[in-house]
């Protein structure tokens, strides 16, 4: 028996006083604490009040039954996933269609057994984790951000983009072993992550408003191998993350260039992770379609042109094409996610048409 | 309704309550007694409902009974519990008053059981 305290409250709704105080007696030995509901909508404001992550629900109660409070919880949605568990004594298989088609995440017979119910619980809390832990990431990557983008959804659509075009690729023959709904939902999670090596770059460099000097220039890209070296060594010292491999490779590879000329690395072609010139594109498409001290957004057919001139030299052709294939989509992802003008920063700008950086690194519009 | 082999066991799986309580005697006493405590109130509804041929009402009482029954570990109650809910649709109001009187005779031995003491049964 697991008596060490959970974190995570649970909420148990039974119209049977003697089930559900049972239930709720197990779970503090389990070292849970719960609050009892012994209806449908007592549960729901329960529920609304963001405290509880799991419901154990039965599902013939009088009012509400737990299907239907299933489904409320699923329509309202919260800030975070709330995992519902249906304990009833109806569990013939129409039934547990019935409650999983509803939107609950697993489903008890009553009675319940105290081992197997721990065990579902502790299954239940792995997916919030899951949940936490993409939550967590994403609050890291906005706080590196946060420096030079504060009023921005940068972020926000870096990872949509990203999404949108692993999608597309993951129905192209030559992609479908490389790229699954793990890769999808890897790159989604840790594409946010990429300029997080911003972090040791100094201020007077990172918020300076005017052009960046050759040498200012070279410590900016400098970010990319922070970052890159940070999480290789998180990924090195927790090889089961795997998630933290495609982390580092997005923030080591992203300002690399197709044909070799970008950094840290000079990597070309497919030496560069794929999920590298993923976010290579998105982030330039980002970069040009948002507002900059030096300029204004540029339009989406604009940017549209420049990402299709940077094919082969820039960007890999394939992702050009498919990014061509979805550029309605980026638009529209864009137009949702915008927002205010994002503060002025050096973003962009040294890489495109800036007099005083090597012209090998000039001829394209980067992010940096 | 039940073979004489269950009709031979304990009305209450000991063992079972107790494992479901976590093993804790103290709370397993504590839920029979409020088993033992409601469940007049419960039957005298039953009752009612199947006086007034309110089926469905019936069927959701007696489900109801039938998962207190099993949390409980109490299987013969919870049996004639399914038997009145299967039921409840289509057979006649005696039928459904003999079933009830059923589960008000093994009330009894549950009450008795309660009374003993769990620590008491074998």
């Amino acid at each position: 028996m697991n008596k060490q305290a959970s974190p995570i409250q649970i909420l148990v709704v039974d119209d049977d006083p003697i089930a559900a105080e049972t239930l709720s007696h197990a779970l503090s030995q389990f070292g849970y604490s719960s609050t009892i509901a012994l209806n449908g909508m007592d549960a729901l404001q329960y529920v609304r009040s963001g405290k509880y992550r799991i419901v154990i629900s039965d599902v013939e109660m009088p009012e509400m039954n737990g299907i239907d409070l299933c489904r409320e919880i699923r329509r309202r949605g919260s800030c975070g996933y709330t995992y519902v568990i249906l304990l009833t004594g109806r569990s013939d298989t129409a039934s547990v269609v019935k409650g999983l088609d509803a939107g609950a995440d697993d489903y008890i017979a009553k009675p319940f057994s105290p081992s197997e119910m721990q065990m579902r619980i502790r299954a239940g809390e792995r997916i919030l984790m899951l949940e936490s832990r993409d939550l967590m990431i994403f609050a890291l990557a906005k706080l590196a951000d946060s420096r030079d983008h504060d009023t921005g959804s940068h972020l926000d659509r870096i990872r949509e983009y990203c999404r949108l075009l692993s999608l597309e690729l993951a129905t192209w023959p030559e992609y479908q072993n490389k790229i699954d709904g793990i890769y999808i939902q890897s790159i989604y999670e840790t594409s946010p992550l990429h300029d997080i090596g911003k972090v040791g770059i100094p201020d007077r460099i990172l918020l300076k408003p005017g052009r960046l000097t050759e040498a200012e220039f070279s410590i900016m890209t400098q970010h990319a191998k922070i970052g890159g070296d940070t999480l290789q060594a998180v990924a090195e010292a927790h090889p089961e993350a795997v998630f933290l491999q495609m982390a580092y490779e997005i923030a080591m590879t992203h300002h690399e260039r197709w044909d070799g000329a970008g950094y840290p690395n000079g990597l070309a072609g497919e030496d560069i992770p794929l999920c590298g010139r993923i976010v290579a594109i998105a982030d330039v498409y980002d970069a040009l379609t948002s507002h900059r001290v030096y300029k204004p957004a540029y339009n989406h057919q604009k940017a549209v042109d420049i990402i299709s001139e940077g094919s082969g030299t820039h960007f890999d052709p394939n992702l050009v094409r498919a990014f061509l294939k979805l550029e309605s989509d980026f638009k529209e992802i864009k137009k949702s996610m915008n927002d205010t003008p994002e503060k002025e920063d050096s973003e962009f700008m040294p890489m495109f048409r800036c007099k005083d950086v090597p012209a090998a690194t000039a001829q394209t519009p980067q992010s940096v | 309704m039940n073979s004489s082999t269950e009709r031979s066991a304990p009305v209450v799986n000991r063992d079972e309550l107790i494992d479901r309580m976590m093993g804790s005697i103290p709370m397993a006493e504590r839920m029979l007694k409020r088993f033992v405590d409601t469940a007049n109130a419960d039957f005298d509804l039953m009752e009612s409902t199947v006086r007034l041929g309110d089926k469905p009402a019936i069927a959701s009482l007696a489900h109801r009974h039938k998962g207190t029954a099993q949390t409980m570990a109490i299987p013969r109650v919870a049996q004639c519990a399914a038997e009145l809910e299967q039921r409840a649709h289509t057979d006649p109001t005696s039928k459904l008053l003999a079933i009830l009187g059923e589960m008000r005779m093994l009330h009894d031995e549950v009450r008795q059981v309660q009374q003993l003491g769990l620590a008491n049964l074998i």
